[in-house]
């Protein structure tokens, strides 16, 4: 066995190795970039004096003809990219991640295969039956198999109510099952008391989104329905706290304006925060007891918590601020 | 923010003591950890080492509700993942290696676990299957909540209750054949 010290210099040594072999691609990459620059530029050239001899026919570009199609564009996770006007974000299907050595979260998520779509876990709830959490759980859909997990291939993901969970399926009262389905459960504890499960599936993936309504007002509705409003610090969420503040300071008037921001806000696709933007959670408690928890970054940005980390809606910071700042003044970040 | 967000910030702002002090606080008990998926105490060790060198080298943001020691252990596990998905097929061990296994085991158990009659509770639990083994070392050994062991082992929390309990009662059965008793459980 390694002692501490062999195996921190081993990490060390490795870690070096890495960035050694990083800084060596980077610079091989800069060098081809530069040397097929060249060689682009002269083609460019060469092009635009053929076209200005030619008869333009076609002014499409290829990302032009994808929108002309209906289709959009996924993203490379590994850089930052704009969509540009009109543009929805497309999410992707979820599919199992692949074998990789360099797969830092090969992983998986709670999910339920229904009507040929993959829902991916979202809000939960787990507590003493109060009543209120079963007027959600609508009409029985099925019962979920529970037999997929990380050794799993595709092919099980088409398998009607396959899932990594096992248990009845049924729809949300309020809510598409296009969207939203849950997954129920009531049973005694050790203790003898009534304890209810109810956990929400989502279907954020394979859909395009372009702006906020189509996410917080078709889906969630949350316009006109938001009976309290908590937030917590950036911080005591990252650590597990279940720390939430009443939010004050913020008139009924600049919360609307906020919900309205959020539905006039347009989806972007972001890979990179700079690590100085602050950070904060809000959660809007609906009337009928569910949550919608955001996660707000300076500067306009708003995630719903369940969806993946390269999807944010920017809203106006005219909307935006006065909630967050309300956030981030009260807890002294 | 607890100490292992604090090693890995001052890594990430170019500090190398950093991943040291990561390596030194969660070495052995992640090696244990590890030890529920593969039962190859050497495998596990290097996983571990894996595991620290991604943290390193692809410098991840812990974006979980968790502690830094819960999103750790989810890498790790990941790491375990992936590396029975490549190692499906049995590898032989020789006697000689077997040997140095079980004395390398028990030095760790002697520095780690330090307590007799939990070492006794840790044997029993390795004859018991891997889930079962990843649940009860992360909530008794690790002290991790149920929320926590929820979160690393991608299950619900009614699911790892459930896990919890049925594993407990796997972990009697197995140290009365031993003819131990043990309250605590």
């Amino acid at each position: 066995m390694k002692s501490y010290d062999e195996m921190a210099n081993n990490v060390l040594s490795r870690i070096r190795e890495y960035e050694t072999e990083q800084n060596h691609k980077k610079k091989l990459i800069k060098r081809a970039v530069i040397s097929l620059s060249s060689v682009c530029i002269a083609v460019l050239i060469g092009i635009a004096i053929w076209n200005n001899l030619s008869i333009q026919v076609n002014t499409y570009s290829e990302n032009d003809k994808n929108i002309a199609n209906g289709s959009t564009y996924s993203p490379d996770e590994s850089e930052y990219i704009s969509n540009q006007g009109d543009n929805p974000v497309f999410i992707p299907k979820v599919k199992l991640p692949e074998t990789s050595n360099n797969d830092i979260v090969a992983d998986i998520i709670g999910l339920v295969v229904y009507k040929g779509n993959i829902y991916t876990q979202t809000e939960y709830y787990y507590g003493e039956d109060d009543g209120r959490i079963k007027e959600l759980v609508g009409e029985y859909l099925g019962y979920a198999t529970g037999k997929i997990n990380e050794w799993s291939s595709q092919d099980d993901y088409a398998k009607e109510f396959a899932s990594t969970y096992e248990g009845n399926v049924y729809s949300v009262n309020g809510y598409s099952t296009d969207f939203r389905i849950c997954m129920y459960e009531k049973f005694k504890d050790e203790d003898g008391n009534t304890m209810i499960w109810l956990q929400f599936m989502e279907k954020l993936n394979d859909i395009e989104l372009t702006y906020g309504n189509e996410l917080f007002g078709d889906r969630l509705q949350i316009k006109g329905r938001i009976s309290s409003v908590q937030y917590q610090e950036y911080y005591d969420w990252n650590e597990g706290k279940d720390k939430f503040q009443h939010l004050s300071g913020v008139t009924q008037d600049e919360l609307n304006a906020f919900v309205e921001g959020l539905y006039s806000g347009k989806f972007e696709y972001v890979t990179d925060f700079s690590s100085e933007l602050k950070h904060t959670m809000l959660y809007l408690r609906l009337d009928d007891y569910t949550t919608v928890e955001l996660e707000l970054i300076e500067g306009g940005y708003v995630r719903y918590q369940y969806m993946g980390e390269l999807y944010y809606v920017k809203m106006s910071e005219d909307a935006f601020n006065p909630v967050f700042n309300a956030c981030i003044n009260n807890n002294g970040n | 923010m607890d100490n292992g967000s604090i090693s890995y910030q001052r890594f990430l702002n170019g500090d190398e003591n950093g991943i040291v002090e990561i390596v030194r606080d969660y070495k052995d008990g992640l090696i244990f950890y590890l030890n529920s998926f593969t039962g190859n105490l050497h495998i596990s060790e290097d996983l571990a080492e894996d595991t620290f060198v991604k943290l390193g080298t692809k410098k991840p943001q812990n974006k979980s509700k968790g502690s830094f020691k819960t999103w750790l252990y989810t890498i790790a596990r990941n790491t375990a993942i992936d590396y029975l998905r490549r190692n499906s097929k049995n590898t032989e061990i020789s006697i000689d290696d077997i040997q140095e296994i079980i004395s390398d085991e028990e030095n760790l158990e002697q520095s780690y676990i330090k307590e007799e009659r939990k070492i006794t509770v840790h044997r029993a639990i390795k004859k018991l299957k891997s889930e079962y083994q990843q649940v009860l070392w992360l909530v008794y050994f690790e002290n991790c909540s149920n929320k926590e062991t929820a979160a690393v082992m991608k299950k619900s929390i009614h699911s790892i209750e459930t896990l919890v309990y049925r594993a407990r009662l796997a972990l009697k059965s197995e140290l009365e054949k031993e003819g131990f008793i043990y309250e605590e459980l």
